[in-house]
C-alpha cells in the first residue's frame, strides 16, 4: 500500500506511573497519496537511550549485560516538505535531520537534571527549530534559481510525564484523553492569523484561500517557531501527528472516534491513512501515533 | 424595504461580507508594519471608504478626477489619483487643492512631469513604475526615471506601481513571485532615485492579488488594493478570495423560462453586467456571471449565464434547473465576473446584511 517507513515497538499492558519501554504503543507511517508523485514528508518515531558500549570484555557473554538502558524520552518528528520538484523533501529531510540531531543532545541534559531546567529547555528547542531553519536557508541559498526549500516541522519531544512541542508550520499535534480530542499546535497559516486577528470568523477559514498559505516554516521567509507543554502522565493518553495530507479529508471528529475504539496504534494509523485516500489522497500522508497503554486491572 | 420588493436589475451590497473583506486586508497588510491606501475604483462610494479607512492613516487612492472630487466633497483629503494625469487636466485637479486637499498625482511623461511642476498648485507627484504588466509607466532601472526626477522637482514624492500582471497568476505561489517582482521593482527604482539625491518618500504598490499575497513587502511605505472590498468570480479563481467572499451582486429577475433547454431568460444583460469574460481563462469558466439565489447561495449549482443581450441574460444549469421555483417575476442574485466593471452601471448599493432586508442605499460615484 505504498507504506514508505514504519517502526512498532511491542504494547503490553502495565501498571501506571513511568511507562516502560516495552509498554508503549509507537507506530508512525508515510504515504505519498494518490496525486503526488513524490513524498515530501519526512518523519521520525525514536526513543533515545544511554548505551554502553562493550569494546573489550573476559566476560563469557557480553551480550547478556545490561547495554541499552531505559529510554531517557521519546521523539516524534513530522516534517511536511514545501516547494517545487525535489527541494521540499529535502527541505523536510534535512529539517528533520538538524533538530534530531540538537534535540537529542539537548534531552540528554534536560533529563540528566531531572527535568529541573525547564526554562533552558524551551529555549533549547525553540534554538533547534532555529538551527534547522538556517540549515535550510543555508542550503537554499546554494541552489541559486531554484525555488526556495521550506518545510512544516511538528516536534514532540516526551520526557515523562511532559511532552515538549515545537511548531512550526501547519502540521499537527493532537492529544486524546478521556473521549476528547484536542489540538494542540496552533496552525501557522495567515487563514490561522486571520482568525487570531478577529478579522475572519473561525468557520471561514477551511475555505479561505490562506488556509494552506503558511505564515512561518522552516527555511521560509519567516519562521517563528512556538514551543508547548503537554502533561502526557494519564496512562492511555494519546497523541497524534500529522501533515495535513490527512486533515484535508478526516476531520477531527473522525479522528477522536478512531481514537476512542484504538487497538494499537499501527491499526488506528492505517485507518485514518486508509479513509484520506479513499476521499482523494491529495497531499503526502503521515501519521504518528504514541501511547502508554492502559494498565490491565487484571494483571495489577 | 425587502430585496424581492426592488425593481430589477440593481445592485446588491452585503455589508457584512464588505466588513469582512475590509477585515482581511487590513490585517493582511498590517502583518508587514505598511500603510494601507483603499483604491476606491471598484466601490466608488463614500460610505465604503469611510469604512475602508477605519483604523487606517485614512488616505485613499482613486482612478478619475470626478471620484477625487466626490470623495473630496465628502471630506477625503488625502488622496492619490492613481491614473496618469494629462496636463490639461490639472486645473481642475488645482481646484481641489484650493480646498484644502493633498492630492497626489502620477506620471511617466516627462512633458506632464513639467507642466506639473510648473502649476502653481501644490501637487505631489509620484512616478509611475512598470513592474511587468507592460501597460503603463517606466522601467526601474532606466534613464527616463531621473529625467522625470528632474522633471518634477520638487513636486516629487516617491514612486508608485500597481502589478496587474498578477491577474494572469493562477496560483498562490505565482502570486508570490509576481508580488515579489512588484515589489522589487518599485523598492529598486525608490533607490535608484535616493542614490541621484532625489527624495522618494513614497513608495507604493498594489494590486488585490499581489497585496493578498505579498511574502515581504520591505523598502514599501504604503499597499493600495480596491476589488478586495468586493470580490468577484475571478477574484476566486485567482485565489484572492472564496466565492462565499463575494459581497456584491446583481438582483435580477426571470423574465422566461424554456424548460426543455433547461435555461431562464433574465432581465440582466450587458449593461447590468458588463460582458467581462474573465473567468473564460480560469479553471472554472462562470459564463458572464453565475445565477445565485435571493439569498446569496449557489442554491442552483453551477448555473452559468452563458449569453448576453444588451437587456438580456440567458442562464443554463448543469443540472436541471427547478422550473417550480424559477417562475417569471421570482428575483436571483447574479455574481459577476468582474465587479469593477459590473458595478459601473449603477448609481447606488442597496445594503443588505446577511438576509434580504435592505437596511440602507448608498450612492455611488460614475463618470470621469
Amino acid at each position: 500500500m505504498g507504506i514508505a517507513k514504519m517502526l512498532t515497538l511491542a504494547a503490553t499492558p502495565a501498571v501506571s506511573g513511568r511507562p516502560r519501554d516495552e509498554e508503549l504503543d509507537l507506530f508512525g507511517l508515510t504515504h505519498p497519496g494518490k496525486v503526488r508523485s513524490e513524498n515530501q514528508d519526512h518523519f521520525l518515531l525514536c526513543t533515545v537511550h544511554q548505551q554502553m558500549v562493550v569494546h573489550e570484555t573476559s566476560l563469557p557473554n557480553p551480550d547478556k549485560l545490561p547495554l541499552r538502558g531505559q529510554r531517557m524520552g521519546t521523539i516524534m518528528l513530522v516534517a511536511d516538505g514545501v516547494g517545487g520538484s525535489h527541494s521540499g523533501g529535502e527541505a523536510s529531510q534535512l529539517a528533520a535531520e538538524t533538530i534530531t540531531r540538537y534535540v537529542s543532545g539537548t534531552m540528554s541534559c534536560f533529563h540528566a537534571s531531572g527535568g529541573g531546567e525547564e526554562k533552558e529547555f524551551f529555549a533549547a528547542l525553540k534554538s533547534a527549530a532555529m538551527e534547522a531553519h538556517n540549515a535550510v536557508r543555508a542550503e537554499s541559498s546554494n541552489r541559486p534559481g531554484e525555488k526556495r526549500m521550506a518545510t512544516t516541522l511538528t516536534v514532540g519531544v516526551a520526557v515523562w510525564p511532559r511532552m515538549y512541542i515545537v511548531q512550526v508550520g501547519d502540521s499537527r499535534c493532537y492529544h486524546y484523553w478521556d473521549g476528547k480530542l484536542r489540538q494542540v499546535t496552533r496552525d501557522q497559516t495567515v487563514a490561522q492569523y486571520l482568525v487570531d486577528v478577529g478579522a475572519l470568523p473561525p468557520e471561514q477559514a477551511a475555505t479561505s484561500p490562506f488556509t494552506n498559505v503558511l505564515a512561518s516554516a522552516i527555511g521560509g521567509e519567516e519562521a517563528s517557531p512556538e514551543v508547548l507543554r503537554l502533561d502526557i502522565a494519564q496512562r492511555g493518553c494519546v497523541v497524534l501527528l500529522c501533515t495535513d495530507g490527512l486533515t484535508k479529508h478526516v476531520s477531527d471528529d473522525e479522528i477522536a472516534e478512531h481514537l476512542r475504539t484504538m487497538q494499537s496504534s499501527e491499526s488506528v494509523s492505517r485507518a485514518l491513512l486508509d479513509l484520506a485516500l479513499d476521499r482523494g489522497g491529495t497531499d503526502n500522508i503521515t501519521i504518528l501515533i504514541g501511547r502508554a497503554n492502559r494498565a490491565d486491572p487484571a494483571n495489577l | 424595504m425587502r430585496l424581492l420588493e426592488l425593481p430589477t436589475p440593481c445592485l446588491v451590497l452585503d455589508r457584512s461580507i464588505l466588513e469582512r473583506n475590509l477585515a482581511v486586508m487590513s490585517a493582511i497588510v498590517r502583518r508587514h508594519g505598511v500603510a494601507f491606501r483603499p483604491h476606491m475604483k471598484t466601490a466608488k462610494s463614500a460610505e465604503i471608504a469611510r469604512l475602508a479607512v477605519a483604523g487606517e492613516a485614512g488616505g485613499i487612492a482613486v482612478s478619475t478626477l470626478a471620484e477625487a472630487e466626490y470623495f473630496g466633497a465628502s471630506g477625503f483629503l488625502d488622496i492619490t489619483l492613481a491614473v496618469g494625469i494629462t496636463p490639461e487636466r490639472l486645473d481642475r485637479a488645482a481646484a481641489l487643492v484650493a480646498r484644502g486637499m493633498e492630492l497626489t498625482l502620477i506620471t511617466d511623461d516627462p512633458n506632464t512631469a513639467a507642466a506639473i511642476a510648473a502649476h502653481p498648485a501644490p501637487f505631489r507627484a509620484l512616478i509611475e513604475i512598470d513592474s511587468g504588466e507592460g501597460r503603463g509607466g517606466v522601467n526601474a532601472n532606466s534613464g527616463a526615471l531621473l529625467v522625470l526626477g528632474r522633471a518634477l522637482g520638487p513636486r516629487l514624492a516617491g514612486v508608485l506601481t500597481h502589478g496587474g500582471h498578477s491577474y494572469a497568476g493562477r496560483s498562490i505561489p505565482e502570486m508570490q513571485r509576481i508580488a515579489e517582482q512588484e515589489r522589487s521593482a518599485v523598492v529598486s527604482a525608490a533607490w535608484a532615485l535616493r542614490a541621484a539625491f532625489f527624495p522618494c518618500e513614497v513608495v507604493s504598490l498594489g494590486s488585490t492579488p499581489t497585496a493578498m499575497h505579498a511574502r515581504k513587502l520591505d523598502g514599501v511605505t504604503e499597499v493600495r488594493a480596491g476589488v478586495y472590498m468586493f470580490n468577484d468570480l475571478f477574484q476566486a479563481e485567482i485565489h484572492s478570495c472564496s466565492r462565499a467572499d463575494i459581497a456584491m451582486t446583481v438582483l435580477s429577475s426571470v423574465i422566461g423560462r424554456r424548460p426543455g433547454d433547461n435555461q431562464v431568460l433574465l432581465d440582466a444583460g450587458a449593461i447590468a453586467l458588463s460582458k467581462d469574460r474573465s473567468t473564460q481563462s480560469t479553471a472554472h469558466d462562470a459564463g458572464y456571471g453565475l445565477v445565485w439565489g435571493l439569498d446569496g447561495t449557489p442554491r442552483y449549482s453551477e448555473c452559468r449565464i452563458e449569453s448576453l443581450y444588451q437587456e438580456h441574460g440567458i442562464a443554463r444549469g448543469n443540472r436541471p434547473l427547478p422550473f417550480d421555483e424559477l417562475k417569471v417575476g421570482t428575483k436571483v442574485r447574479i455574481a459577476p465576473n468582474h465587479a469593477c466593471l459590473t458595478a459601473a452601471a449603477y448609481d447606488r448599493y442597496h445594503v443588505v446584511s446577511g438576509t434580504d432586508e435592505v437596511s440602507v442605499i448608498w450612492e455611488r460615484v460614475n463618470g470621469w
